[in-house]
């Protein structure tokens, strides 16, 4: 017996979430896309702490705590964002993005900014789902590429308190 | 004669950018009044700001979006806003957020916001200025 499920809702639903599901994982297995990250290395030039160096106005610890208070919020909500994004729930995706824009404007965070604000934008108006997954996950690419950067960063600072040498 | 502190309480629900504001008015206030003299408080929700108000607050800096982390519904800065203006009618209320939109702006004019910052580049200045000046007015009313 063939069932004919194309003008079923059920059905275009789990069209839908299949479609996403080959999207995420053709997105993360492209060799392609892996080499162009390496071979860019753009990633690695979208990050300083020259501006929050600036505001600390040579108080080391003040950059130490920055620091330690941006991955703790980061790595939470870049976390909380994937679920979201996983679980349709756009609101929770566009709120994420938005209250993280403001900080990675502080650490030059200047790649990872403009993926947020793009999410942001297309989240108030959920047309193209899997722009939005794709964005999502440029985003968390991108926030995993700089992390250890700023962990070193972060180690740096702190050899320096205590040896002085600031 | 013992003199009141200076009382700024700053509502801001990201951590990070609540320590940045913390800095940019510490650093005016730093040049201006004794560090014993001023009180600088940040809380990350419009409730925790409820539970510790102080009704003698100078200023308030309000972020609109304050958002929890459990994502539960919290007060937005509006909403804070409208409640402690009743009980503070003497404090300044500076809003510090990213919306731009003017129906935003409007909402925070009628409800008696005296300014209106957005989080850009152009931050630390506009706070600069505007800190300056209602500090003035805060310690005259004094």
């Amino acid at each position: 017996m063939i069932i004919d499920l194309t003008m079923s809702t059920k059905a275009n639903l789990l069209r839908q979430k299949l479609k996403e599901f080959f999207v995420r994982m053709f997105i993360r297995n492209r060799p392609q896309d892996l080499s162009a990250t390496r071979s860019e290395n753009s990633y690695f030039r979208d990050y300083s702490l020259n501006k929050l160096q600036g505001l600390a106005e040579g108080n080391i610890n003040f950059t130490i705590e920055m620091l330690q208070i941006f991955l703790q919020n980061a790595d939470k909500d870049i976390s909380e964002l994937k679920a979201s994004c996983l679980y349709n729930n756009w609101e929770r995706v566009g709120t994420l993005a938005h209250k993280l824009i403001p900080a990675c404007e502080y650490l030059q965070l200047d790649k990872l900014a403009r993926f947020l604000k793009d999410i942001e934008i297309n989240s108030n108006n959920v047309q193209d789902r899997i722009k939005l997954v794709q964005l999502v996950d440029h985003a968390c690419d991108t926030y995993s590429q700089i992390r250890p950067m700023i962990i070193i960063d972060l180690h740096k600072l702190k050899k320096d308190k205590v040896l002085g040498n600031y | 004669m013992k003199r009141d502190k200076l009382k700024i309480v700053i509502v801001e629900d990201d951590a990070f950018y609540g320590e940045i504001l913390r800095k940019y008015v510490y650093q005016v206030v730093d040049r201006k009044i004794p560090e014993k003299d001023v009180s600088i408080m940040h809380f990350i929700s419009a409730e925790e700001c409820m539970e510790c108000l102080d009704p003698e607050t100078n200023i308030f800096l309000l972020d609109y979006n304050l958002v929890g982390d459990d994502n539960e519904a919290s007060q937005n800065g509006l909403d804070l806003l409208k409640t402690i203006k009743k009980m503070c009618p003497q404090a300044y209320f500076i809003i510090v957020t990213s919306y731009g939109d003017f129906s935003t702006i409007k909402k925070f004019a009628m409800e008696g916001a005296d300014k209106y910052v957005l989080k850009n580049e152009d931050t630390p200045i506009r706070i600069n200025a505007i800190l300056k000046h209602l500090i003035q007015q805060s310690l005259v009313r004094k």
